[in-house]
């Protein structure tokens, strides 16, 4: 926690969607950084400036989109669920009145928090938000919030009625996006992380996956020719 | 510009693109291929895809260099937000929707898992506390 926003930079993968404060947080520590001592400004000079370019684009985009929500807000689209509003493509049946708003959720198991942790957040680039231990977290990075919970721990590790125990695995995934995922991996692999499939071409990405110290499955994608990105709002 | 993504293995890409658009809400982006799809809700892009064979250009659903296959199901999901979860889950077992549990009463939220048509979990939260709660933008 409260570590320099700065490290992120220095990140095998630096997020590419962070939380507008950690992107303020950055631009401030930026402009810190820059109007600082010259030998601060001789050891980072042109990754600083890089950075602050990046930087000042994803607070734009931030604006923007908060810009956007102030307006639905203001619309009163937003004031009840989404789907009980017109929709462009009205679902049948009796839709689920989900409200997916802000960073969306995922849960993972893993057997060592600690562990997890420490490989999100120092591999990863997520940051924690908070710590229940010994039985969950909550982690923000890449445009999730990452949620950590134990098996047989109480939460959402319990045991379901019929005994089952949750547990980590399986062929589900976040995915984070990449500039360069060949560099990518060689530095995760030279720090250490288990890698679970190498790189390879798929339709408009390259993709790899790791694996975190539980054995869940995280996805990395570099988009090349035709990646389809959404153009407007949902 | 949306970047969150996940990826959800499934059997039957149709049937899973209906039970998300029809059940949850979602809206469909993109289905230019029998084994791959991508739907978004909110700022969740969620990419269904079924098991291909080595060789298929699609790079998502392949086996694992160790030959094994992906598949459907385990225990990590994505969590949706709702306002009124006893209400939502009455609509979800009118529909015929598959439950893993009751509606749990956690720390900070209540929570219940469904399952899609292959099996994958889904979890639907209401959150009792504002920490809990998705921050607008």
């Amino acid at each position: 926690m409260a570590a320099d926003p700065l490290d992120a930079l220095r990140l095998s993968v630096v997020p590419v969607d962070p939380r507008p404060e950690f992107t303020a947080a950055l631009l401030r520590r930026i402009n810190e950084a820059v109007t600082g001592t010259s030998e601060e400004v001789g050891n980072i000079g042109l990754v600083i400036q890089r950075a602050l370019d990046n930087a000042e684009q994803m607070q734009a985009q931030m604006q923007a989109r908060a810009a956007a929500i102030d307006e639905l807000i203001a619309s009163g689209a937003l004031e009840r669920h989404v789907s009980s509003q017109p929709a462009p493509q009205p679902p049948q049946g009796a839709p689920i009145a989900a409200r997916v708003r802000g960073n969306p959720t995922v849960r993972y198991f893993v057997g060592d928090l600690d562990a997890a942790i420490e490989f999100y957040c120092q591999r990863l680039g997520f940051e924690e938000e908070l710590r229940s231990a010994p039985a969950f977290a909550m982690l923000y990075g890449g445009g999730f919030r990452l949620l950590l919970s134990v098996p047989g721990l109480p939460g959402a590790g319990r045991p379901l009625p019929d005994g089952t125990v949750p547990a980590a695995g399986g062929s589900n995934r976040i995915t984070l996006q990449v500039p360069d995922v060949t560099a990518t991996i060689a530095e995760l692999r030279a720090a250490g992380v288990r890698i679970h499939a190498d790189v390879s071409a798929g339709v408009a990405v390259r993709q790899a996956l790791v694996e975190d110290p539980a054995g869940n499955l995280v996805e990395l994608y570099e988009p090349t020719a035709g990646y389809h990105e959404r153009s407007s709002a949902p | 510009m949306s970047t969150v993504s996940v990826r959800y293995i499934v059997d039957d890409v149709d049937a899973a693109i209906a039970f998300y658009r029809d059940r949850l809400g979602f809206r469909e982006l993109m289905h230019p291929d029998p084994a791959f799809a991508m739907l978004t809700h909110g700022d969740l892009r969620l990419v269904l895809v079924a098991p291909v064979p080595e060789g298929h250009p699609g790079g998502g659903s392949r086996p694992m260099p160790d030959g094994t296959a992906q598949r459907p199901g385990g225990w990590n999901r994505f969590m949706l937000q709702v306002e009124d979860l006893p209400a939502a889950v009455g609509e979800l077992r009118t529909a015929g929707v598959t439950f893993r549990n009751e509606i749990v009463d956690g720390i900070g939220a209540r929570q219940v898992m469904i399952e899609d048509p292959s099996g994958n979990p889904v979890e639907l939260f209401e959150p009792l506390r504002a920490e809990a709660r998705l921050a607008p933008g």
